[in-house]
């Protein structure tokens, strides 16, 4: 089990078993209520582990020493599945960015404001098309929309978290990072600023990759090891993590089902937010039709 | 294009990626969410995931068309299982990897 990070207990807040939020001994002001706010030597009451609030006795910090590197550590150990399934589309979007014009720095400009893959294809493409402005930031809107109901599901885990986390944490919503971050955080094993190292590895890896391809990327022979499955891969054992019982196996199925038609029937990536809500919904109706129905939990 | 329009693309792509991302971290946080709010967004991973996956494997092509027996979809199933049995993230990709590249070189 790993010390998070030692803190008063009775300024520990605790959300659905999981704590979160400490001060200093006697800094009772509400502003300094953060994780990063212990230093070396201060003289705490508790220590939290990855899912409780354990009472040890006054005690000194000794773990906040190490703690920036640890949390990147945690981080890299934890997001690397998604840097090296980012790789080959880096390397494939710097190559595409390359023969549109764009020049390395151009390339990774884009990677830094947007850090968005899919709609950054788009957005090159268009740009050779020569669209304009306005056409390429609305279809732009509409692919990345999908983050807002990601975001939604992440807050649940970030209560309390100040605004200015919450700022830097928002950049770094991606498909990879919201499914991993939010594996871990059901696992009551994870803390907000091990999943903000995690986003930002992520987006390391997608700005270095983008980068190198647009550098020339298109000598490293494509489809290597198998490492374009990577993500998908990821996604499958991610999955697996989510169905933890009857009702989740049951919204993945619809889901699944619902995004294929989806796709088939509407070009673009809408599918994705259609068919999360229509199947999240039914399944949050079938589970409150079963409570109701047999009084059981589902 | 010159240097400025570019930098005015990628600025409002920039907003516009953004502010979906920020703003329910931002207005819900401070907030006591409703108990069937919480119980519908647990659903939402697993609804994502899915809807991520499912077309990635099952489809082809662009416009895209239904595809059920590829080599994406073939090697998910082993993939799978071996996700249920072992509950490993890394062995999975490491797993998911391995046989798509051999499927790779024995089929394509």
């Amino acid at each position: 089990m790993t010390i998070d990070l030692v803190v008063h207990c009775s300024k520990v807040h605790v959300y659905d078993g999981w704590c979160e939020t400490a001060s200093r001994e006697g800094d009772h002001s509400p502003k300094n209520r953060s994780e990063g706010l212990l230093h070396s030597g201060d003289r705490c009451l508790a220590v939290v582990t990855g899912s409780k609030c354990e009472f040890l006795g006054l005690m000194e910090c000794v773990r906040v020493n190490t703690r920036i590197r640890f949390i990147l550590l945690e981080g890299l150990r934890t997001s690397w599945p998604i840097c090296m399934g980012y790789f080959p589309i880096g390397l494939a979007f710097g190559v595409l960015g390359q023969k549109a014009g764009l020049n390395p720095f151009q390339i990774g400009m884009m990677s830094l404001l947007v850090f968005a893959g899919s709609s950054q294809f788009i957005a090159v493409s268009m740009l050779s098309s020569g669209a304009e402005v306005m056409s390429i930031a609305m279809t732009t809107f509409v692919i990345n929309l999908r983050h807002f109901l990601m975001s939604s599901s992440l807050v649940v885990y970030l209560q309390q978290a100040g605004w200015k986390f919450l700022s830097a944490f928002a950049y770094g919503i991606t498909d990879e990072s919201f499914a991993v971050n939010m594996t871990r955080f059901r696992a009551n094993e994870w803390g907000k600023y091990r999943a903000l190292a995690v986003n930002q590895w992520a987006n390391a890896a997608w700005v270095a990759s983008t980068v190198i391809g647009g550098m020339g990327g298109e000598f490293i022979p494509a489809g290597s090891f198998g490492i374009d499955y990577a993500l998908s891969a990821m996604f499958i054992a991610l999955l697996v993590f989510q169905l933890r019982g009857r009702i989740y196996v049951m919204t993945a199925l619809l889901a699944g089902v619902l995004a294929v038609a989806l796709a088939l029937l509407i070009p673009g990536n809408s599918y994705v937010v259609l068919a999360s809500l229509l199947a999240a919904t039914a399944g949050f109706a079938l589970k409150k039709y079963a409570q109701k129905k047999k009084g059981i939990h589902v | 294009m010159s240097e400025t329009s570019y930098l005015l693309v990628v600025l409002s792509m920039g907003v516009v990626t953004y502010v979906p991302r920020w703003f329910p971290l931002f207005f819900l946080a401070q907030r006591r969410l409703p108990m069937w709010l919480i119980e519908w967004l647990d659903l939402i991973p697993a609804a994502i995931l899915s809807a991520l996956i499912f077309p990635d494997l099952f489809t082809a092509n662009d416009p895209r068309q239904l595809e059920l027996f590829q080599i994406k979809s073939l090697v998910a199933v082993p993939t799978l299982l071996f996700s249920l049995k072992t509950k490993s993230l890394g062995g999975t990709v490491v797993v998911g990897m391995s046989l798509y590249w051999v499927a790779g070189k024995l089929m394509g």
